[in-house]
């Protein structure tokens, strides 16, 4: 049978109401609806499987990467169409992106790789994202944390190969990944920011080492990797020999459009569903005077911040930063702002919210479990305390300390 | 915002940096000078008074985005006088008065010879009678005063101002001699708290950004220990938090000046929970600029205080934050129990 094309499927040439509509179609029919519940008493394995489904689904309507262009076999969908697929996604309750084992396979790699790759290797990589491939990131290491430009991970020329030796920390998903978008040092003696290379390391290389770390929700979604000798091709470098650094602030940025939009669409979901579910069976937080003043609070907070995602999206693309830091403002409100609703869940939840039911959770199903996983959001993609650092020394031009 | 409302802005902002800094605001406090009266005059000269005023009325069009524009340029130089009660009476006027009368009072605003005046605080039981306002002059009084509903008044005769802490903006009770010009339908009273919330919330966005302004000049200014102490992060992280609570406020007004201005299901929602989230970050922001400032933002002579006075007030007008908040919740919980959902963005 001949796969429909995206296009024709979801709408999106007929126009953004057409895609709107294309997207609660197609939501309505494929996604279970009670997917959290059933995959939050099964193994990791399960749930593994269960996002690769859920890819595969889908890649078959065309959004996997709903931005790829249509000859690295994406749909190549205009911005605004991508975030109607995006908001229409979160609001449906769909598996998110977020944390979850695709996220830097469909995001920070083809943002990293349309940016900076050749296009050899935008061929050889960029299709099978649709595939399945995972990917994982090898930046931060245990002596290079909010200082990531000081990292040590060597590697050393020999021909057409580097040769590796180093450690990285808090790769997300690195477990399942079959490459890693790895940082390395490729001239000690330059200075920090300028000896640092971006390659591509296939995980299944000689001298991989793979090593969980168990989070505080008790769930072991990133690993240490170890590398000794582990040998590269220099046709995997991204961008020129020694500046790494540029190329992976393409990495980091891709965070901060499509992927920051969706966890505010998904999180403002999140806070309706929590405000109807709490109505409907008259909970004790809503009769309480406070609480409900609280309530509000937060809940206007969280469309101020909405409102400020699309304040950046609606910029010109070549201007994405901008001397205001908007993305650094965004990231440290967003991040705070859920924070302080998963808290505010739980006091309202009282004591029930202290028993433990499963041990595989998705956001937004048990408040402690967001709770303690939202300071995962407050420390990495920069602290919130490295934003502060940027706002108050690019926005508004105090000195370095 | 669009480009008119900008370039508006701009004009706004290069006239108050002349007339309207902290020496001429000092003045104007210790009774020197009534830069309220001269910025009202100039204000009219410029039509800033009919900056939310359609055209067709001898506006300048620029509808409630503009408004609160200039509402927030003002306070973001803590400029003394009239001029939001102004620009909410004149919104009211112009959507619920009979049209000859409504001609008639516009171009006396819009021309600088009448000002507005609104119940400061409409329904406190203790306050009913508070009015903020110039306390003389030809005034276009708005409010529900003495158990009746929402009326015009005219009054003339100059009012006793009570002694308040904002030295900026006065407050004086409801004179003897407030002659009635017509009743207002209940939609206009709902408008009226609308737009008066807008109003403050941008009074305090602009306050707030003002005093913002000179305390991160001040941070790369002074120097203690050999160093500039914005060099130090626990003051840095201080301001990069209010930096970031702006940013989202702005946002914030402007979502809610263009959900009223679409005459949105959740307008009402969205001017409430702005004016208490506008008006209790304004007051936070104020009093950290001032601790910030050290010895010298705890004098007289420093703009810190009339800041932070300018807050206080601005908190407590309209009513008071937590009923403003429960009453926006009762709003979101009957879309949600309805099954509605998703507040849209405009902006």
């Amino acid at each position: 049978m001949r796969r429909p094309a995206a296009n024709d499927f979801l709408g999106a040439a007929d126009g953004p109401e057409a895609l709107r509509e294309g997207m609660r179609r197609w939501l309505a029919e494929v996604l279970p609806g009670d997917w959290r519940q059933a995959y939050a008493a099964k193994s990791e394995a399960a749930y593994v499987d269960f996002q690769r489904w859920w890819l595969d689904q889908r890649r078959r309507v065309g959004i996997a990467v709903p931005g790829l262009p249509a000859e690295y076999g994406g749909a190549g969908l205009d911005f605004e169409s991508q975030l109607i697929v995006a908001e229409e996604l979160a609001r449906a309750g769909a598996p998110p992106l977020e944390g979850a084992l695709f996220m830097v396979s469909l995001t920070h790699v083809p943002a990293t790789l349309l940016a900076w790759g050749t296009e050899a290797q935008k061929r050889t990589y960029l299709p099978g994202l649709l595939a399945g491939d995972v990917w994982c990131q090898g930046f931060s290491e245990p002596g290079a944390g909010s200082d990531l430009a000081s990292l040590r991970t060597r590697a050393v020329r020999d021909g057409d190969h580097f040769v590796v030796d180093g450690q990285k920390t808090w790769s997300s998903w690195s477990r399942h990944a079959r490459y890693c978008l790895l940082l390395v040092r490729t001239d000690p003696a330059a200075p920090k920011h300028k000896g640092i290379s971006y390659l591509i390391l296939d995980m299944a290389s000689p001298g991989v080492e793979v090593r969980p770390i168990v989070q505080p929700t008790g769930q072991a979604e990133f690993s240490e990797v170890f590398l000794t000798e582990v040998k590269i091709p220099v046709a995997n470098l991204i961008g020129p020999e020694n500046e790494g650094w540029a190329v992976a602030q393409s990495t980091l940025a891709a965070e901060r459009g499509v992927l920051a939009f969706e966890r505010a669409e998904r999180q403002m979901s999140f806070v309706e569903a929590f405000l109807k579910a709490s109505l409907d069976s008259g909970t004790a937080w809503t009769r309480q005077d406070h609480a409900k003043a609280e309530f509000t609070e937060v809940y206007a907070r969280m469309q101020g911040i909405r409102c400020l995602i699309r304040k950046l999206l609606a910029r010109p693309h070549d201007d994405p930063s901008g001397a205001d830091m908007l993305p650094a403002i965004i990231k440290l409100l967003a991040t705070e702002c859920a924070q302080h609703y998963a808290d505010m869940q739980v006091r309202f939840g009282g004591l029930a919210t202290q028993l433990q039911g499963h041990a595989i959770v998705c956001d937004g199903t048990v408040p402690m479990h967001d709770f303690i996983q939202s300071f995962g959001d407050t420390i990495s993609a920069g602290s919130n305390e490295i934003m502060r650092n940027l706002i108050a020394e690019r926005r508004l031009g105090l000195p370095r300390g | 915002m669009t480009e008119e409302i900008a370039a508006l802005r701009q004009s706004i902002a290069g006239v108050l940096a002349d007339m309207c800094g902290g020496r001429a605001v000092h003045r104007h406090v210790a009774g020197e000078a009534a830069l309220d009266r001269a910025l009202h005059t100039q204000a009219a000269g410029l039509g800033w008074l009919g900056i939310g005023v359609a055209e067709d009325h001898g506006g300048v069009g620029a509808g409630l985005a503009g408004s609160a524009m200039l509402i927030g340029e003002l306070a973001r130089v803590a400029a003394p006088g009239s001029f939001l009660p102004t620009v909410a009476v004149a919104h009211v006027v112009e959507r619920f008065c009979e049209p000859t009368m409504r001609e008639g009072l516009l171009a006396g605003i819009v021309a600088g010879k009448v000002t507005g005046a609104i119940a400061a605080r409409p329904d406190d039981a203790d306050h009913g009678d508070t009015v903020l306002g110039d306390r003389s002059g030809q005034r276009l009084l708005l409010g529900a005063f003495g158990g009746v509903g929402l009326a015009l008044w005219r009054c003339e005769d100059a009012a006793d101002a009570l002694a308040i802490w904002d030295m900026t903006r006065t407050l004086w009770t409801v004179p003897s001699d407030a002659q009635k010009l017509c009743d207002l339908p209940g939609e206009a009273a709902a408008c009226l708290k609308s737009v008066t919330s807008l109003l403050i919330a941008a009074d305090c966005v602009g306050l707030a950004q003002g005093i913002f302004d000179r305390t991160v000049a001040y941070l790369n200014e002074r120097e203690q220990f050999g160093v500039r102490i914005g060099s130090f992060q626990a003051l840095k992280h201080r301001a990069a938090d209010m930096a970031a609570e702006l940013a989202m406020l702005e946002a914030m007004l402007g979502h809610a000046v263009a959900a009223l201005e679409a005459d949105d299901a959740e307008a009402a929602f969205w001017s409430a929970g702005c004016k208490a989230s506008a008006s209790d970050t304004a007051v936070a922001i104020a009093s950290d600029c001032l601790q910030l400032h050290g010895g010298i933002g705890f004098t007289w002579e420093h703009d810190c205080h009339l800041f932070l006075k300018r807050a206080r007030l601005n908190q407590m007008l309209g009513a008071d934050n937590v009923a403003m908040r429960l009453r926006a919740f009762e709003a979101l919980a009957a879309r949600a129990l309805a099954g509605e959902r998703r507040g849209q963005v405009m902006a």
